[in-house]
């Protein structure tokens, strides 16, 4: 229900809340000094800056005051409120006055259609903002042929929701316009307290401060002539000193009158004297008094009938305390509403966060009103918007729909009722929404700080759609930065984990290097004084570090110094007994259980691993150029230089002869033993190969070859045989069952000159050949048979660590007379020959060291990519011979004269020399056997051997070790 | 149809073309745009710059929106422009009388003199007429140099008639006399348009003429060089009262706190003076409390009457009191010596 005070009441001479217009000429009094000074200042500059406190009518001066000072003809005022932003309101307010089409913006906004007076929409500015607005004035100018004069009203409302860009937008509009020739001046009505931050303007234009006028409050003077004035245009009777008692109710003690309180003040005072029938005072008013002298104008009861257009002190008497005239006024206008809590949440919605008013829609004081805890129906929103405009507490809407509070006053009075939550709130709101418009421009989201400021206040925020969308935009970009950082930092601190890993590793390793080093130092101390320590602490070493070699030397070198201390534990692991003559040559079994050799004087000789003799042959003339013992330890076979090969078997000593055909270069494979029941062996004869059985009988002739054979080898599994020949060929045969013999399966034409030999790997897989032709390949069998297919780009992968390819033979020249892989197939010993003359052959040894390698097929080839030894692949010394052990990569090389065999590490480290040449590792590479010339000393290499011979079969005893030793030395 | 004003606007303005051949540029048509033509509105805000303040002023009211309906309204400005007009004429043959009564010792005639002081001392429309027609007359008589020669061509018989056109019409009509109609107004409006425009046509050549004020001389003497004088003047050719301000240095000095009427701001070497007739109180600090009434504008003589000169703003349309201007008692005693110098037997200069 609405308050009955003031609905259909006649229309007040007093403005109430409104402000005075050019119309209101005839009732605006009092104002004649500030009028006489703002005319002036107006034509002093281009700008006049009018500002004072709310409620000192600087509106009205302007609009009515000023405006009346001009003649309709030198008078074209253009009122700009900021509305939502300052130069689109400009442009639109622009727009309404042109009478000609205004020229459309700049290009940067093409297909901005022209706009004339009728236009709805406001226009869109474009980039040469200034420029366009310029023209557009003079073309109003020139429309009207009158000076404009823009008044920007609540100019303080720029630098409460503007932001820094608008206003600086505004200004260098301002600038373009005071520096043309146009017809233009501004005048900026602005609140006092807002001056100061119209500073900033200064910085671009240095005299925007300099004209300016400052509204005081009307004194009291000029309020009486405020009340008096407007009675007498309007005829209403104002009773003698009425208008100083209502001045003395209104503000007793100051000489300054608020304005707005006066305005609303007489209107109350008027809309009271037109309802009631007020008698004057003095006058009695006693129906009953019975008085035949009654006044003037009483009836005959002697009561007065006044007129309703008399302003009386009693009628002030009536109205009471006016402390609080707005307050109380709004307080009993929305006490009457049947719902005053929304309807103060709907005026709530009208006050800024810095309680001034401002203007907003219907659309947005639902939004607001939500804030409030309302949540309003549209029509009931209508109904009450339009309530507040009839009670005159709001201002009906403007063009674009926005209605706003009749004066800051009341903005105040209202702001009084906003709980500190909800002025929290409308801070959140108004944060959100100036950052929204920062968005528009300048695509700038809510920061991290903002986010988190809004958090707090979330689920009390009713926001349009637009801003909600722009919240949640601003936090999913928060979220993925935040995403994308901490990924980040996961992956650098992984990363520095990883470092720190890394090196925590490299120094643990470094550390366990140098304690390890320390130990090998320590134990290289120790060997003289105490062996015993030396060799605890070697192992020590060789515990903390079993890769290096430099454990491994310092315990062969305790343990061979212990060695020579315990000459009696010497025999306990080989007691071998001098020969007659020297040896030849000696070497493992294929097992390692036998030593056979022979000695200068041509006897054949076996002994077990202990280094008893087990077989012997008699003396020979005929120099032996190789033997070889049979794989089962059964049979040896001889060559000697007359092309002959002896059959000797161990238990039943010789038994039959058999022709080959030695080359010279390399006669280590023209025979081999066969462990198939029918056939013992395979000989080379001539362009043939022969296979014989136990019997010494011809079993079959493998002949394919056009040149001589060089050499042959049987495969591990018995299933191939390959054949090298000098006719540049290598011949595989293989057994067929069902015939019981071997047949070609295929041949390897590639090399270009004669092939020296060729071997198989321990899994029958591979073949390895040497040629005259300086190259060494490995040739894959493809398990069933030799792949010759020509199929190229195809790869396969083999077991073997090795790749070989064409490059590397370039790096070990010279003719190839053998190439054979060491037990476990990690390295491969390539002997180079050369023959000058008549002379015996000159023999290089490389050992090839492959880690890592793949295999690869190339065509028909397959080839090795090895990891060479730096003393193999370029020497610093001749060895005359070089072997590489079988399973941990050392080498035994004999430097060329010399009578020692040095077992060098893959490091290249000299672990150890041993008296003897001729090195043979033993097939389990625990053991090295050394020809010292009619001895044979067979050295333990192996560390887990001389632990175990040690410290578990205790060969040298109770091992003591004196720390005092130690000390003392 | 063309629009109100139009039709004067182009008229005045190919005259002025003649005169002053830098407007012309206003007159030239993008010949690639096929739908342009010449903006009118343009033509108009150049005839209130060409033509002198307290003219163009006028003109410009004229133009204005609230104007622009055939009432009564317009017929006031109409008026109203043509008084200022004559007004602004008047003064500047006088000035130019003067002038040359005190440089060439010329002899005023008694069809002058004998009437000056009576006809000056209160002006009215009816007394710029006479006092336009009185000048001329004398100066083509005894073929006297104008100071702007096209006033020998122009102001011609039928020139003066049209000047005495207005004196009837506007005792009888711009001061209320009568009650005109409806359709009355509309007719004066149209009749008095064409007149006007005779009248503004016929005085085209101020387009030529500069209207400055001097609002302030310096002397400046380097040591051992000639002295000079820095003069501040402001163009009072303008379409507001925001006039562009002008530097010029002068080995000559003209007159201090003076409007003058310039051939050339190029040099000073030809000007005349219309002061006390026409004053500038823009220049003027006000520094007092009296002093507060004053307005700035540039203000034209309207009456002499007990010894105090009273004037009338171009742009403040109220009254307003000078007396406080600092040059004041200047103002008079030039006026008083106009006076003595075209009407020398005078004595009295009461109204």
């Amino acid at each position: 229900m609405l308050s009955q005070s003031y609905v259909n009441m006649p229309v007040s001479p007093f403005k109430f809340l409104d402000s005075y217009t050019r119309d209101d000429r005839e009732i605006f009094f009092g104002r004649d000094r500030e009028i006489e000074e703002m005319y002036q200042k107006v034509f002093e500059s281009k700008m006049l800056l009018v500002y004072g406190i709310s409620g000192t009518g600087k509106t009205s001066l302007i609009n009515c005051g000023l405006a009346n000072k001009f003649e309709d003809s030198d008078w074209l005022p253009v009122t700009v409120r900021r509305g939502r932003n300052i130069l689109e309101s400009l442009v639109g307010e622009l727009h309404k006055v042109s009478v000609t089409t205004l020229s459309p913006p700049s290009p940067a906004v093409a297909g901005t259609p022209p706009r004339g007076r009728h236009s709805d929409s406001p226009p869109s500015l474009g980039i040469d903002t200034p420029t366009h607005i310029v023209k557009s004035l003079q073309s109003i100018y020139l429309d009207h042929f009158k000076p404009i004069y823009l008044i920007y009203d609540q100019f303080e409302e720029l630098f409460i929701f503007g932001d820094r860009e608008e206003r600086e937008q505004f200004i260098r509009v301002v600038k373009a316009i005071v520096e043309s020739d146009v017809q233009c001046k501004f005048i900026f009505s602005i609140r006092e307290e807002y001056l100061a931050s119209a500073t900033e303007f200064e910085l671009t234009i240095t005299d925007f401060l300099a004209n300016r006028m400052r509204v005081e409050k009307i004194t009291r003077q000029h309020a009486v002539e405020v009340i008096e004035g407007p009675c007498k245009v309007h005829g209403i009777e104002v009773e003698e000193g009425f208008s100083e008692a209502l001045l003395n109710k209104l503000n007793p003690e100051s000489n300054e009158v608020e304005l707005t309180y006066l305005q609303v003040f007489l209107d109350k005072i008027y809309r009271l004297a037109t309802k009631n029938n007020i008698p004057r005072s003095g006058i009695n008013n006693d129906p009953h008094s019975g008085s035949n002298n009654s006044p003037e104008g009483t009836n005959n009861s002697g009561v007065y009938a006044p007129s309703s257009n008399s302003f009386t002190i009693l009628l002030l008497e009536k109205i009471g305390d006016v402390s609080d005239l707005l307050g109380s006024f709004l307080e009993e206008q929305i006490s009457a509403l049947d719902d005053p809590d929304t309807g103060l949440a709907i005026l709530k919605s009208f006050v800024s966060i810095k309680g001034t008013k401002k203007q907003i829609t219907e659309e947005e004081v639902l939004e607001s009103s939500r804030t409030y805890g309302k949540d309003i129906e549209k029509e009931r929103l209508k109904e009450l918007i339009r309530n507040f405009v009839n009670l005159r507490i709001l201002r009906d809407k403007d063009e674009s729909g926005r209605y706003e509070l009749r004066h800051d006053s009341l903005a105040a009075k209202i702001y009084e009722k906003i709980t500190l939550v909800e002025k929290e709130i409308l801070e959140v709101r108004q944060l959100i929404e100036n950052a929204y418009n920062s968005y528009l421009q300048r695509k700038i989201l809510l920061s991290q700080e903002d986010l988190k400021f809004v958090a707090h206040y979330e689920d009390r925020l009713f926001l349009t759609k637009e801003l909600h969308e722009f919240v949640s935009k601003s936090k999913a970009d928060y979220l993925a930065k935040r995403k994308a950082f901490q990924r980040v930092i996961g992956i650098s601190t992984f990363g520095f984990i990883l470092i720190v890993v890394a090196i925590g590793y490299y120094y643990f390793q470094k550390s366990r290097g140098a304690r390890t080093k320390e130990w090998i130092i320590a134990a290289s101390l120790q060997l003289e004084s105490s062996p015993e320590l030396s060799l605890q602490t070697a192992f020590r070493a060789y515990e903390a570090d079993s890769t290096g070699s430099l454990a491994k030397k310092a315990i062969l070198d305790a343990f061979y110094a212990l060695d020579d201390r315990f000459p009696e534990a010497k025999k306990r692991l080989f007691n071998f007994s001098p020969c007659s003559v020297n040896i030849a040559s000696a070497r493992f079994s294929n097992d390692g259980n036998f030593i056979y050799g022979w000695l200068e004087n041509n006897e054949v000789k076996v002994w077990d691993d202990m280094g008893h003799e087990v077989y012997t042959t008699t003396p020979d003339t005929i120099p032996v150029l190789h033997v070889l013992l049979s794989g089962d330890n059964q049979y040896i076979g001889v060559l000697l230089k007359n092309d002959k090969v002896k059959i000797h078997s161990l238990k039943e000593g010789y038994l039959f002869d058999l022709n080959t055909t030695t080359n010279r270069i390399n006669d280590r494979y023209l025979f081999d033993f066969s462990c198939r029941d029918n056939y013992l062996l395979v000989v080379v004869n001539g362009n043939a190969v022969n296979l014989y059985d136990r019997a010494g009988f011809l079993f079959q002739e493998l002949d394919n070859h056009l040149g001589r054979v060089n050499a042959l080898d049987i495969s591990p599994d018995e299933r191939f045989i390959a054949t090298a020949s000098s006719d540049n060929t290598v011949n595989i045969w293989y057994y067929n069952r069902n015939l019981n013999q071997f047949s070609v399966y295929d041949s390897i034409t590639w090399h270009q000159d004669a092939v020296r030999s060729c071997l198989f790997n321990h899994s029958s897989d591979f073949i390895l050949t040497a040629s005259d032709d300086s190259i060494t390949a490995i040739w894959y069998l493809n398990g069933a048979g030799f792949r010759l297919d020509g199929q190229k780009g195809t790869t396969i992968r083999p077991q073997l660590p090795w790749e070989y390819e064409h490059a590397f033979n370039q790096y070990i020249l010279g003719k190839k007379c053998n190439a054979v892989f060491s037990t476990d197939q990690k390295s491969i010993t390539i002997t180079v020959y050369h023959v000058k003359d008549s002379a015996p052959p000159e023999y290089r040894y490389y050992v090839v060291h492959a880690q890592n390698s793949i295999f690869s097929n190339i065509g028909e080839s397959y080839y090795m990519y090895p990891y060479l030894y730096a003393n193999v692949f370029q020497p610093v010394m001749d060895y005359q011979s070089l072997v590489p052990s079988a399973n941990d990569s050392n080498i035994a090389a004999v430097v060329k004269g010399g009578e020692t065999t040095n077992l060098v590490a893959p490091d290249a480290l000299l672990v150890r020399k041993f008296e003897g040449i001729q090195p043979d590792f033993s097939p389990d590479g625990r053991y090295l056997l050394c020809i010292q010339n009619n001895t044979l000393h067979k050295y333990i290499i192996d560390v887990e051997e001389i632990r175990r011979l040690v410290y578990k079969e205790k060969i040298f005893g109770e091992l003591e070790i004196n720390y005092q030793d130690w000390i003392t030395y | 149809m063309p629009q109100i004003n139009e039709t004067l606007i182009r008229t005045i303005f190919d005259e002025m073309v003649k005169h002053k051949t830098a407007l012309q540029k206003y007159l030239i048509v993008d010949e690639d745009e096929e739908e342009e033509e010449i903006d009118y509105r343009i033509l108009g805000d150049q005839i209130i710059k060409n033509f002198p303040w307290p003219v163009g002023v006028e003109l410009r009211r004229l133009f204005s929106g609230s104007m622009r309906e055939l009432d009564r309204m317009r017929l006031d400005q109409i008026f109203k422009t043509i008084e200022r007009t004559m007004q602004f004429l008047c003064f500047v043959m006088l000035s130019q009388l003067w002038n040359d009564k005190i440089l060439k010792e010329l002899k005023i005639p008694d069809s002058i003199s004998k009437d000056f002081e009576s006809r000056f001392t209160v002006l009215s429309l009816g007394n710029f007429s006479w006092l336009i027609r009185a000048i001329g007359k004398f100066y083509e008589d005894s073929k006297l140099e104008w100071f702007m020669p096209e006033m020998g061509e122009k102001l011609d018989k039928k020139f003066y008639a049209a000047l005495d056109f207005w004196v009837p019409e506007r005792n009888e009509i711009g001061h209320y006399q009568i009650n005109l109609t409806q359709e009355e107004i509309e007719k004066r409006c149209v009749e008095y348009e064409e007149k006007l425009t005779y009248i503004l046509q016929s005085i085209a050549f101020f387009a030529k003429y500069k209207l400055v004020s001097v609002r302030e001389i310096k002397v400046r003497k380097p040591k051992n060089m000639e002295a000079h004088f820095h003069h501040v003047i402001d163009l009072l050719n303008s379409s507001d009262s925001d006039f562009a301000a002008k530097e010029i240095d002068e080995t000559k000095f003209s007159e201090s706190n003076a409007v003058l009427l310039m051939k050339t701001i190029k040099t000073l070497e030809e000007y005349l003076n219309l002061s006390p007739l026409i004053i500038d109180t823009n220049s003027e600090v006000l520094d007092t409390k009296e002093k507060f009434g004053i307005k700035k504008d540039i203000f034209m003589y309207t009456k002499f009457r007990n010894d105090q000169l009273f004037y009338l703003g171009t742009e403040v349309t109220e009254k307003c009191d000078l007396r406080t201007l600092s040059n004041y008692d200047q103002l008079v005693t030039e006026f008083k010596d106009l006076l003595s110098a075209i009407a020398p037997a005078s004595a009295t200069v009461e109204a």
